[in-house]
C-alpha cells in the first residue's frame, strides 16, 4: 500500500515538473509586448467583428420571358473568383446570399453574354436582368 | 384593367404552363426593360402623355420628313402555330403632312422574306387622335418577329402611338444570348437541363455545381479558449483552416458538403474539441457524414450529426485537439508539426434520394453561414462561438454571465463580454496568427483601429499589406 501511494506521488511529481516546465519555457520564449491590450479597446456593441460581409440577392424575373430562358449566373469578386453560380430561369424571381470579403467594392454578374457590375454600397443587391444596384 | 390582365396572364400560366401568347402593353414604362426583354425599339420612346390605354404607350419620333426608316419596332423571336390573331392598337397624333401610314410584317429567322400582316394609311383629319384596333388572323408557322414601320411625309409633331400589342405564339428570344432565337440546349449529356459547357458534373445527371466558401484560399477561426474569462488574446488557443466544397444539382438541392477543417495551431494547455453546425439544416436531412477525427465523449447518431441538437444537424470534427497536433505551433523557437487536415464528406442525397428530413436547398444550408465552436477541455457544454453566434443544443447555459462573459440571448448577444470582446475571430482568408502570448492588437497593427471603427477603418487590418501593418517578430 506504501509503495503504491509511494508512486502515485513521485509520478504525480513529475506531472507537475513537465507542467511547470513546458509553461515556463512558453513563457520565457515569449515575453508578452505590454504596450497593446485587446482589453483595453472601446468596441461598439453593434461591431460584427467580421472580416467578410453578407450581401442578400434579390432578383426580378423577367415575367413575359418564356421559362425555356435559363442560364448560369455567375457572381464573381474584382479579382474574377466566382463566388456563387446557379442555373436560373430569367423569368422568376430569386433571392440568396453570399459572401465577400469586408475589402470587396464591387462584383460582377454574367449572365449568358450579359455582363453587370455593382458597386457593393450596401448589404443588399436587386438585379431584374436590366439593372443590378 | 391592364394590370388585371396580366395577373389573369400569370393565373393562366401557372395553370396552363406558360402562356401562348406574347403581349406587351408597356405599362413597365421603360423602354430598356423592353429592349432587355428583347423588344427592339428604334427611333420610338415610351409616352404617359394621353396614352391609348393605361398609363405608358410607345410613340413614334415626328413624320414630318421623308419616309423615315427610323420609327421602327420589332417583337421578339416568337414561335408561331398558324393560330390565333395578332391584335394591337394604334393611334396618329397629328396630321399636318401629306401623308402617314404603318406597315406590319413577319420575318423569320431563316430567309430575307417577308410577310406583310398589316398595313394602313392615315385619312385626315378624321384619324387624328382615334384609336385604331387590328385583329389579323396569322396563318403562319415557325420563328418569326413582328416588325412594325411608322412612315410620314410632311407636317410638323405627327406621330404614331402603339399599345396592348398580343402576338398568338411562344415567346422565344433569349436575352441572355443577344436575343438570338431559344435554341434547345445542344449538348446536355445528363440531361439535367444544365449544359455541358456550365455543369461541372456534364455526364452526371444528379450533380450540376460546385460553389466554394471561402471563393478564393482558406478561412481561418482563431479562438482564444479560456471561456468565460478573457484569456490573453494571442487568438492562437485553437486555429482552424475551413474550406467548403457544396455541390448542388440543377433543382438548387444540396448533393453533398465536402469540408475541409485543418487544425493549424493549438497554442493552448488544455485538450480542446471542434466542430460545426450547420443552422437551420434538419439533422435528419444528413444522410451520413465520414472523415471526422475521433469523438470520444461525443453521442453520434448512426448518420453522423451529434445526437441533442434537434433542428440544426451538428458535426463535430475531433474531441481532443492533442490527440492529433504534438506541439503548440505558436512558439516560434520549438520546431513547428505539419498543419493537420481533416477532409470530412457529408452526404445529402443519394442518387436524387434525400435524407429522411427532405432536400436542403443551397439558400437554406447558407454555408456563409456555418456555426464553428471550440469545445474547452472536453467539457461538452462549454463551448466558444463566433461573437453573437448561438450555442448548439448541448452548451452549458449556466455558464454565460459568469466570468467576463456577458452573453444575453434576450437581445441576440452571444460569447461577448460586457464591453463586447469575443473569444474568436473569423478571418476570410489565410491568417498568420500571432505568437505565443502576443496580444493580437500588437501583433496587428491596426486591428484596433479596425475594430474602434466597427470595421470601417483598415477592413484589410489581418493583411500583410505594405510594411505598416504588423510586427512580424510578435507573428508566428
Amino acid at each position: 500500500m506504501n509503495l503504491i501511494k509511494k508512486n502515485i506521488l513521485r509520478g504525480a511529481a513529475v506531472m507537475m515538473i513537465i507542467i511547470s516546465a513546458s509553461s515556463c519555457q512558453k513563457a520565457s520564449l515569449n515575453a508578452p509586448d505590454q504596450t497593446v491590450n485587446t482589453q483595453s479597446l472601446k468596441v461598439s456593441p453593434s461591431f460584427d467583428w467580421k472580416t467578410s460581409r453578407e450581401i442578400m440577392m434579390s432578383i426580378t424575373g423577367m415575367k413575359e420571358i418564356s421559362p425555356d430562358v435559363s442560364n448560369t449566373l455567375y457572381i464573381k469578386s474584382s479579382k474574377g473568383d466566382v463566388i456563387f453560380k446557379d442555373y436560373f430561369q430569367m423569368n422568376s424571381d430569386y433571392t440568396f446570399k453570399f459572401v465577400v470579403p469586408s475589402t470587396e467594392t464591387s462584383v460582377t454578374l454574367v449572365y449568358g453574354k450579359k455582363t453587370y457590375t455593382a458597386a457593393l454600397t450596401s448589404s443588399v443587391l436587386s438585379f431584374n436582368y436590366v439593372t443590378v444596384q | 384593367m391592364k394590370r388585371f390582365t396580366i395577373i389573369i396572364s400569370l393565373l393562366a400560366s401557372a395553370v396552363l404552363g406558360f402562356s401562348q401568347t406574347v403581349t406587351n402593353d408597356f405599362e413597365q414604362g421603360s423602354k430598356e426593360y423592353y429592349t432587355n426583354s428583347c423588344w427592339s425599339m428604334e427611333g420610338l420612346s415610351m409616352i404617359n402623355n394621353s396614352p391609348i390605354s393605361g398609363t405608358w404607350s410607345i410613340r413614334s419620333a415626328s413624320l414630318s420628313g421623308s419616309e423615315s426608316n427610323a420609327n421602327r419596332m420589332a417583337s421578339p423571336w416568337v414561335k408561331l402555330t398558324a393560330s390565333g390573331n395578332f391584335t394591337f392598337k394604334h393611334k396618329l397624333t397629328a396630321f399636318a403632312g401629306t401623308w402617314k401610314s404603318i406597315t406590319v410584317r413577319l420575318s423569320n429567322n431563316t430567309d430575307t422574306t417577308t410577310i406583310l400582316l398589316y398595313t394602313y394609311n392615315y385619312v385626315k383629319p378624321g384619324d387624328v387622335n382615334r384609336v385604331i384596333s387590328v385583329s389579323v388572323p396569322v396563318n403562319v408557322s415557325g420563328i418569326y418577329q413582328v416588325n412594325w414601320k411608322m412612315s410620314g411625309a410632311g407636317g410638323g409633331d405627327d406621330r404614331i402611338m402603339l399599345d396592348d400589342i398580343s402576338i398568338p405564339g411562344t415567346y422565344w428570344s433569349d436575352p441572355s444570348e443577344d436575343c438570338q432565337p431559344l435554341k434547345p440546349v445542344i449538348v446536355d449529356s445528363d440531361k439535367d437541363g444544365v449544359p455541358d459547357d456550365q455543369d461541372d458534373y456534364p455526364n452526371d445527371k444528379y450533380r450540376a455545381y460546385n460553389n466554394y466558401y471561402p471563393a478564393s484560399d482558406t478561412g481561418t477561426i482563431a479562438f482564444e479558449d479560456n471561456w468565460p474569462s478573457y484569456g490573453d488574446y494571442d487568438m492562437n488557443d485553437l486555429v482552424m483552416g475551413y474550406k467548403f466544397k457544396v455541390v448542388s444539382n440543377a433543382s438548387h438541392n444540396v448533393v453533398e458538403v465536402y469540408a475541409t477543417m485543418i487544425l493549424r495551431a493549438n497554442g493552448a494547455s488544455m485538450n480542446d474539441g471542434f466542430g460545426f453546425q450547420f443552422p437551420n439544416v434538419n439533422p435528419n436531412s444528413v444522410i451520413s457524414v465520414t472523415g471526422t477525427g475521433n469523438q470520444t465523449g461525443y453521442t453520434i447518431k448512426s448518420n453522423g450529426t451529434e445526437t441533442g441538437n434537434a433542428s440544426d444537424a451538428t458535426f463535430i470534427v475531433f474531441d481532443k485537439s492533442h490527440r492529433y497536433m504534438s506541439e503548440w505551433n505558436t512558439i516560434k523557437t520549438v520546431a513547428a508539426v505539419s498543419a493537420v487536415p481533416f477532409n470530412i464528406y457529408i452526404k445529402f442525397m443519394n442518387n436524387n434520394t434525400p435524407g429522411s428530413g427532405g432536400a436542403v436547398n443551397i439558400n437554406t444550408l447558407n454555408i456563409s453561414g456555418w456555426n464553428p465552436f471550440l469545445v474547452v477541455n472536453q467539457q461538452r457544454g462549454r463551448e466558444i462561438h463566433l461573437p453573437n453566434y448561438q450555442p448548439t443544443d448541448m452548451a452549458d447555459q449556466s455558464l454565460f454571465r459568469t466570468g467576463s462573459d456577458d452573453t444575453q440571448p434576450g437581445i441576440g448577444k452571444y460569447y461577448k463580454s460586457a464591453t463586447n470582446l469575443p473569444w474568436a475571430l473569423d478571418i476570410f482568408g489565410k491568417f498568420s496568427y500571432p505568437a505565443e502570448r502576443q496580444d493580437i492588437s500588437g501583433a496587428y497593427l491596426h486591428f484596433g483601429e479596425w475594430v474602434q471603427s466597427s470595421g470601417s477603418s483598415y477592413p484589410d487590418w489581418w493583411s500583410n499589406t505594405g510594411g505598416s501593418y504588423r510586427k512580424n517578430s510578435l507573428i508566428y
